[in-house]
């Protein structure tokens, strides 16, 4: 039947609505579109669509993005009346007539009407209540005989309730909708603030409960379907997991049957994974998360990858073997990655940021730590642009070392440590021939500029004797961004160096 | 190579196609800003699209406004296509990043539209799939129905609750989980 024209049959004056308000254009639209929309919201409000009219029913059972969030179930976030109104329906149903007018007035009166007429219905409740299970019950009674929302009990309970309601909702939303249909998903566990709160890590056990039945048991087919090659595959095409325990397990689901996976998102994770692997993966994002031995990231079609913040085990080298990743964004401390990070060449490199957290650092002496900054950017040294920032005065080792920065259109320093008399920054202008855009972002500078202006000639005169240092400079235009140090010697050593660079394209900016 | 883009670009900026509104009236664009659907992509590639295409499904109204978002977001996506190749110099990703703010204004200016005007943008971007302009308008919708209760929704849109009260009872009996 026609959506419309089931709406049209079966609408009833019972209800006192707003008849002639307007056309209902949203339930009007197909259920591709309503899909789409029901995607944005996260699962439990995609669900609840289910009570807005017959039209709006099933629909989130075939919903192709999920998106389970803690957050939603915070109890400052959740409307309160809706949980009550609910119960006032179901539990007293024989009453509907009356229950139904109440229902309807507080639609037509203000949002404090509601929540109000909504309390009342809680109380009463609490009275003849048999769905809940008892111990919530039990609380719900105790918090309205204090007559005290804000009793210390209910807020120490308070969180363990969002907890549950967030579990039960989970679980059953995850036993009706299935993981292997859907084309997103994400579980987000949050944080929770407080001792009372649930433990993080029993909550990232729960939550990685949940993401293992669902991969143990979800198929895409039907039972009985006759089945193809890879017909056991899952169609998802993107998944986020916040807080959410992860082992090897799940790094095999992803590499042998997540086989349409293209966004991979973890998010505060506590990984127990060796390796991550994928032919189809297109993103990868590592965001603050745990990394007990992750010690590979291979993917030959990655284009996007993105490791901020987070840990990895001390003794463990991470391989990343991607060669086709365009965007890198590695923002890590390499204290908490001791056992340091190895890319493989990425020809295909347009842009790449890489933060090294080194420069405040007090161990930023340590020269492992700048071998392995220099061993990365070589890695990236096919980038056209390429941002630095907390890069350590270490970087080069002693002797001159050469790598060519070929295709280095536009090179960012920020918050860089040139103290070592611009050499890190010679050593980018020697290696970077097509360099167009050069930013220093409140660098360091070396310390007493006005003492060693004659060695800062030298420096200059010598770094002529590279070849190609003139010509280099052709195009360059440069910007530098100061606060506390004297940029007007860096200009002058600019212009000595490079003979043909113009002071017109040079940019000087104080920042407080 | 370089050449050889810009020498396609010429080509497709000289090549105009004909839009037809349901109320037939008239529009004609450059075939980058109609590639944008995939819908009159497919009819160009089937070279069917002599004598105009006729879109019986979009009034000139609408048809207007699609077709200022085509024009703003056809060269957004020209540089997209471009960047591995000619346009990812210096110059270019600075101006990406002053584009893709303008481009994000004009996506909010473009939204300030009454709620009809909106549904029809959504079922004219369905019909021509247009994916950027289909997931802008419906994330409007969305972004309007965040946090709302289902009543707050059904007063916003005028969505006549057609369940009966045992209905609706069992209905939140069957997913009494997602409203605890």
């Amino acid at each position: 039947m026609d959506p419309a024209e089931a709406t049209r049959k079966r609408a009833r004056p019972r209800r006192r609505r707003r008849a002639a308000a307007g056309p209902d254009l949203l339930s009007a639209l197909p259920d591709c579109l309503l899909h789409a929309i029901m995607s944005s919201l996260k699962a439990r409000q995609a669900v609840q669509t289910c009570v807005l009219s017959t039209r709006w029913r099933d629909l989130w059972r075939s919903v192709p993005c999920l998106d389970i969030d803690l957050d939603e179930f915070r109890a400052e976030t959740v409307a309160v009346w809706t949980a009550d109104a609910e119960c006032s329906i179901s539990d007293h149903s024989i009453a509907s007539s009356v229950g139904a007018d109440s229902f309807g007035s507080s639609d037509d009166s203000s949002d404090s009407d509601d929540s109000s007429s909504g309390s009342d219905v809680n109380s009463s409740d609490s009275e003849n209540d048999d769905i809940s299970d008892s111990d919530l019950d039990s609380s719900d009674s105790s918090s309205s005989s204090s007559s005290s929302d804000d009793d210390d009990d209910s807020k120490k309970n308070k969180q363990w309730e969002d907890w549950k309601k967030f579990e039960d909702f989970t679980m059953n939303l995850m036993a009706c909708c299935n993981i292997a249909q859907l084309d997103s998903f994400r579980l987000h566990i949050g944080r929770c603030k407080g001792s009372k709160a649930p433990p993080t890590s029993f909550r990232q056990r729960q939550a990685a409960g949940c993401l293992r039945r669902a991969m143990k048991y979800c198929a895409p087919d039907p039972p009985g379907q006759c089945k193809v090659l890879r017909s056991g595959s899952w169609r998802l095409k993107r998944l986020h997991l916040g807080h959410v325990r992860l082992d090897d397990r799940f790094a095999k689901h992803i590499s042998s049957v997540c086989l349409s996976l293209e966004d991979l998102e973890l998010q505060d994770c506590s990984c127990r994974i060796r390796s991550v692997t994928s032919d189809s993966l297109k993103n990868l994002v590592l965001r603050n998360c745990t990394l007990r031995n992750l010690s590979e990231i291979a993917s030959p079609s990655l284009k996007t990858l993105v490791i901020d913040g987070g840990a990895n085990a001390n003794d463990c080298v991470l391989d990343i073997l991607t060669p086709a990743v365009t965007y890198l964004h590695l923002a890590v401390n390499f204290l908490r990655f001791q056992g340091s990070i190895s890319t493989n060449e990425m020809p295909s490199l347009v842009k790449t940021s890489i933060d090294f957290h080194d420069y405040k650092d007090t161990w930023s002496e340590d020269n492992k730590l700048g071998g392995v900054q220099f061993k990365i950017l070589c890695s990236v040294s096919n980038a056209t642009s390429l941002e630095l920032s907390g890069l350590g005065k270490k970087v080069l080792s002693k002797e001159r070392t050469f790598q060519e920065f070929t295709n280095l259109r536009n090179l960012f320093l920020g918050s860089c440590d040139l103290s070592n008399n611009f050499r890190t920054l010679e050593f980018f202008l020697q290696s970077s021939p097509n360099l167009e855009k050069l930013t220093l972002h409140r660098c360091k500078f070396p310390a007493h500029p006005k003492k060693k202006k004659g060695k800062l000639k030298l420096v200059a005169t010598s770094s002529s004797e590279f070849h190609g240092f003139d010509f280099m400079c052709e195009n360059l235009k440069v910007e530098i961004i100061y606060k506390d140090v004297d940029a007007r010697k860096l200009v002058k050593l600019l212009l000595h160096a490079a003979g043909n660079l113009s002071k017109n394209n040079i940019t000087l900016t104080k920042v407080n | 190579m370089a050449s050889a883009g810009s020498g396609d670009e010429k080509a497709a900026a000289a090549a105009m196609i004909t839009l037809i509104s349901s109320d037939n009236e008239k529009f004609e664009v450059t075939e980058a800003t109609a590639t944008l659907s995939q819908t009159i992509r497919h009819m160009i590639e089937d070279g069917c699209t002599d004598g105009g295409v006729p879109l019986p499904n979009v009034t000139s109204k609408i048809l207007a406004r699609v077709i200022e978002y085509c024009k703003k977001h056809a060269t957004a996506a020209a540089g997209e296509e471009g960047s591995s190749s000619s346009f990812s110099d210096a110059a270019f990703l600075e101006v990406d990043r002053a584009f893709l703010e303008e481009l994000e204004e004009f996506d909010d200016a473009f939204l300030e539209v009454d709620r009809a005007t909106l549904f029809d943008l959504i079922l004219a971007a369905n019909y021509l799939d247009i994916k950027g302009l289909l997931n802008l308008t419906c994330q409007k919708v969305a972004d309007s129905v965040k946090g709302k209760t289902p009543e707050q929704i059904r007063e916003m849109y005028n969505i006549v609750n057609d369940l009966t009260p045992e209905e609706e009872a069992e209905i939140r009996r069957e997913t009494q989980w997602a409203f605890e």
